[in-house]
């Protein structure tokens, strides 16, 4: 990487200090093993077949907090840099740009401790989505927790600041459901943060004497693990109807049984958008719903895929059928109601919103009765399959305003025929969003599926120019709608470039440089992160920042408030 | 800008796209997420679990194929050839690759198996003892043929003709003989006329999942020649090995689809569970026990009825001409399961992993060979994960997972073959 220092291989001193730490079985250089670290997840294609994933030196499993440390010491000691990874569901947090790194894989680190009377659980670095529920939903109680998997690691994914379905009640902000937090600091010192600073056995609580320093961990977005390793987290629980979620059907048609009592799913259809937001903007006002979710057509397809044939088959054997001005006139609202109280609860909730939907004109569609992606699935990995590859090219928090203008900027990009040529047509479709903290907030993803094979260079199919244009649509256009919007993307530092887009957002940057720099003095702790999407712009995509979007970023740097003239 | 042709098949070249696509590293560690209950159990990959590196997970493996095929890792690796052989191939990544994808990964690991013997650094020396017993001896023993038939009860008379044949395999005919003289039981009750071969050979199972495909190829071939010569209409077979090689694996071999077998394969808990609903088999003797049922792989998940295909993939992934997909969830579940519920005083209580989450017990493919250790612990994970049912008895439909649970250590469980609890129950 340009303007890095790039250090020696793993000294064989240091190698026997690792096997010293974590024991001979748990350490290995061998070229086999570290090959199969390049990296898998959300965006493989860009980052894999760029050329900017390379194999890790060599990978170490810790399995306690101890370890990590002296793991961490150890390479502040030889100047190795080091990548933790937890369960890998993005490609972008882990290794980069370089080979002389060396991996540290957490999974062995996947122990929890339940506290039911107090409501919260601990987590260590790999429990993920799906097992902390299993352990949680047996007692009655749900995590508000971000869901990007139900194999994605629960502590990483609070650390990204990723949404979750659950989040609707209560926060989509993570840091305001942690408790206490463990954490290796870059250079290797064990920091206990919250109530663990009175007892290290008290993760009850967030604050401790002192300032909380948990913001340390994000902010607004993850450090790709630039900031050091969280090795334990606790995070809150809260009641949910107190019957167990018994799973029923085969993998491709899997769920859980809903109390009939407690929980309900209702789709509506609307026949327009701005219908949709009066209906969650009235929800919001009268405190219902547990669960609300605007739904894209095309997720409607992906959801009835279901046989032996190939799903892509099945896929598009529905979606092809469906026509602009059906997907168009038809804007789906998925709202799962509980009756976390009682069974009076829900009746009333459910009066309530169908008085609503009344009222703007929904039409009640049919909702299977049981829960397929939403307590333990959380079905990302549906997203594939359409083309083999989905790309979100911005996702963010911002109000109902940004929500609609991003929307009705991906509306008009998509009748391009070069945008046509290249991505699934979403046929006059609204980006995915959904409601948060009762309506104070919205969060929407823009989504561009590119065919998998044609974005990659080994493949026949591959079509020249593709991955540049997909870039170009990530990073200028949507980032050109996001920034006019004064959208605050989460992703800032994981799908768009953070240096590039800082101006518009405080000069950012210049705070995350300050805090690298005292915590991590020797550029080890996954070096290249939190910038590394800068460097693979600059180096491998250049031309996907636009003129355009430049003088966008110089608009909005010189105020008002993010472009938003109404501030 | 052009179309994909493919072939399913064994030529590792044609799971390229599957190793550069398979999207999620975490995905095929984990059962479906819906029946996770905890981290207990929620882990769906043996050597996964064992080895705690990625190259021991199929994702890892995607990234090895994939570093393989473009020249970038070299075949003569004995840490590669450890990954490779130090896995049972139970199929449950294969699961795990179809419950939202379209991937073929159990074919690409069996591919992988092959190119590692083309290239010369497969199999496992460990394996060479046992190819060479069935070579010279026509069971996986070595012992003598002649042994063979000594299982047979003298009051159980097979017929020289008959519709049925009954393929006894190794393990029943020459070290677990209460499983094959329960199956004759079994038939006989059933009043079904069945013939057993006269020089019975070793079905190639352990062969062709070792890589071996030339010798592999040849056994099939074979033994097909003398299926056929019995003219039998039905093969039936306790052992799911066997059960799973003939119908899925000499298919896959020789360019055939299993209908095209010329003859129907059935594992006995099919047939009896429609005997015992036909009333042909009366199961009056009640069997007091609480029992957990382990999912054999070969007879759940890897046993769907085998289909070529060629074609192209076209855009967007789609297949033409249109594909159905071997998912797993389709195989021999319901009907060992419906046995054991007829059964008067068994009650059926299931682990956390069953059906196409079913925990492989580790041990074929050659694993309990050349891996003895890792082979036992997954046998003993999976006696764990039953002792917390609440159980008394584990019960397979598999001679050698019977095998596998029983060689455990610390095994507080009683564990039988199905065909053991059947014969007992029927009058």
């Amino acid at each position: 990487m340009k303007g890095q220092e790039v250090y020696e291989d793993i000294p064989e001193d240091a190698c026997l200090a690792l096997e010293s730490i974590v024991g001979l079985e748990y350490v290995s250089t061998d070229p086999v093993i570290c090959a199969a670290y390049v990296g898998r997840g959300f965006d493989r294609e860009i980052v894999h077949f760029s050329g900017v994933s390379r194999a890790p030196a060599a990978v170490v499993l810790p399995e306690t907090t101890d370890e990590v440390a002296r793991i961490v010491k150890t390479c502040n000691r030889y100047k190795i840099p080091f990548i933790p990874m937890s369960t890998y569901g993005m490609a972008f947090g882990g290794p980069n740009f370089r080979d002389d790194f060396l991996f540290i894989d957490l999974k062995r680190m996947n122990k929890m401790w339940l506290d039911e009377k107090n409501m919260y659980v601990v987590l260590e670095s790999a429990v993920n989505f799906a097992q902390m529920h299993g352990e949680t939903l047996k007692r009655g109680l749900i995590g508000c927790l971000p869901g990007g998997g139900g194999g994605v690691s629960v502590l990483a994914n609070s650390l990204v600041n990723g949404m979750g379905l659950f989040n609707y009640r209560i926060t989509y902000a993570s840091q305001r459901r942690w408790n206490g937090i463990e954490w290796v600091s870059p250079e290797g010192e064990i920091y206990r943060m919250g109530s663990l600073v009175e007892d290290e056995d008290s993760w009850y609580w967030q604050d401790g004497l002192g300032p909380n320093v948990s913001g340390l961990m994000h902010g607004i977005t993850g450090w790709g693990g630039a900031m050091g390793i969280v090795t334990k987290m606790s995070t809150k629980l809260y009641p949910i109807a107190s019957e167990n979620l018994e799973p029923e059907g085969i993998s491709y048609d899997s769920c859980v049984k809903l109390p009939e009592d407690r929980m309900k799913w209702i789709n509506v259809a609307f026949s327009s958008e701005e219908d949709v937001e009066k209906t969650l903007g009235e929800m919001a006002k009268a405190g219902i719903g547990f669960v609300v979710n605007r739904v894209p057509g095309l997720w409607r397809d992906i959801a009835k895929s279901r046989g032996n044939l190939a799903y892509r088959n099945m896929f598009w054997k529905s979606w092809g059928k469906r026509t602009r001005e059906e997907v168009s006139g038809r804007r789906v609202l998925r709202v799962l109601l509980v009756g976390r109280a009682s069974k009076a609860q829900l009746e009333y909730e459910e009066r309530v919103f169908m008085d609503i939907v009344g009222k703007y004109g929904g039409r009640v569609l049919e909702a299977r009765q049981v829960d397929e992606a939403s307590f333990f699935a959380v079905n990302s990995l549906d997203m594939w399959q359409p083309t083999g590859m989905f790309g979100d090219c911005d996702v963010g928090m911002e109000s109902l305003r940004c929500v609609r203008a991003m929307g009705e900027g991906w509306r008009t990009k998509e009748t391009e025929q070069e945008y046509l040529d290249d991505f699934l047509d979403p046929k006059g479709d609204t980006p995915w969003y959904m409601s948060y903290n009762m309506g104070r907030l919205y969060y929407s993803e823009l989504h561009a599926w590119p065919d998998a094979a044609q974005m990659d260079p080994g493949d026949v199919a591959y079509k020249e120019g593709l991955p540049d244009r997909f870039m170009r649509w990530r990073v200028s256009e949507a980032g050109k709608i996001v920034t006019e919007t004064g959208n605050q993307s989460f992703f800032q530092s994981i799908v768009t470039p953070t240096r590039l887009f800082s101006p518009a957002f405080q000069n950012y940057d210049l705070w995350l440089d300050r805090f690298k720099k005292e915590f991590d003095p020797n550029d080890v702790s996954a070096p290249g992160q939190p910038y590394i999407y800068d460097k693979m712009v600059e180096e491998i995509f250049p031309q996907a920042v636009t003129d355009e979007l430049k003088e966008t970023v110089t608009k909005v740097a010189a105020g008002p408030w993010n472009g938003n003239p109404e501030s | 800008m052009a179309d994909e042709k493919l072939e399913l098949g064994l030529d590792l070249e044609n799971y390229r796209y599957d190793a550069r696509h398979y999207p999620a590293q975490g995905h095929a560690r984990w059962i479906d997420y819906n029946y996770i209950r905890g981290v207990d159990f929620s882990s769906r990959c043996p050597p996964w679990q064992y080895e705690g590196f990625d190259a021991y997970g199929v994702a890892g493996k995607c990234d090895i194929v994939d570093h393989l095929l473009s020249g970038n890792l070299d075949y003569s690796s004995p840490t590669l050839r450890e990954v490779v052989y130090k896995d049972p191939m139970c199929g449950s990544c294969d699961v795990a690759g179809k419950r939202d994808l379209d991937f073929e990964l159990q074919l690409m690991l069996e591919a992988l198996r092959v190119r590692m013997v083309e290239k010369g650094n497969g199999p496992m020396p460990e394996h060479l003892p046992v190819t060479e017993n069935i070579e010279k001896t026509g069971n996986r023993f070595g012992r003598k043929q002649s042994e063979r038939s000594n299982w047979l009860p003298k009051d159980i008379k097979p017929s020289t003709k008959a519709d049925v044949l009954y393929f006894v395999g190794c393990r029943a005919s020459l070290n677990d003989t209460k499983i094959s003289q329960s199956s004759a039981r079994v038939l006989a009750a059933a009043d079904v006329p069945f013939m057993l071969m006269e020089n019975e050979p070793c079905c190639g199972h352990f062969i062709y999942l070792t890589g071996q495909l030339t010798k592999a190829k040849k056994i099939a071939t074979e033994n097909l020649k003398l299926i056929w010569q019995t003219e039998a209409k039905t093969v039936v077979f306790n052992c799911a090995e066997c059960y799973k090689t003939i119908k899925v694996d000499y298919p896959k071999i020789l360019g055939l689809a299993t209908e095209e077998l010329g003859f129907e394969v059935k594992h006995i808990t099919e047939l009896a569970d429609v005997w015992i609903k036909e009333g042909k088999l009366n199961l009056a003797n009640p069997i007091d026990l609480k029992i957990t049922y382990h999912d054999p792989c070969n007879l759940g998940r890897l046993s769907e009825p085998w289909q070529p295909w060629k074609g192209l993939r076209k855009q967007w992934g789609i297949f033409d001409p249109p594909r159905t997909l071997r998912r797993g969830v389709n195989g021999v579940y319901e009907p060992p399961r419906n046995i054991l519920r007829a059964i008067r005083g068994v009650k059926l209580v299931e682990m956390i992993r069953h059906h196409e989450n079913a925990w492989c017990d580790g041990n074929d493919a050659g694993v309990n060979e050349a891996f003895p250790e890792f082979a036992a612990w997954a046998a003993s994970e999976r006696l764990r994960e039953a002792s917390l049912t609440g159980a008394e008895a584990i019960i397979s439909c598999c001679p050698g997972c019977k095998e596998a649970l029983l060689n455990t250590s610390q095994n507080n469980l009683q564990v039988y073959d199905i065909t053991e609890v059947l014969a007992k129950s029927i009058a």
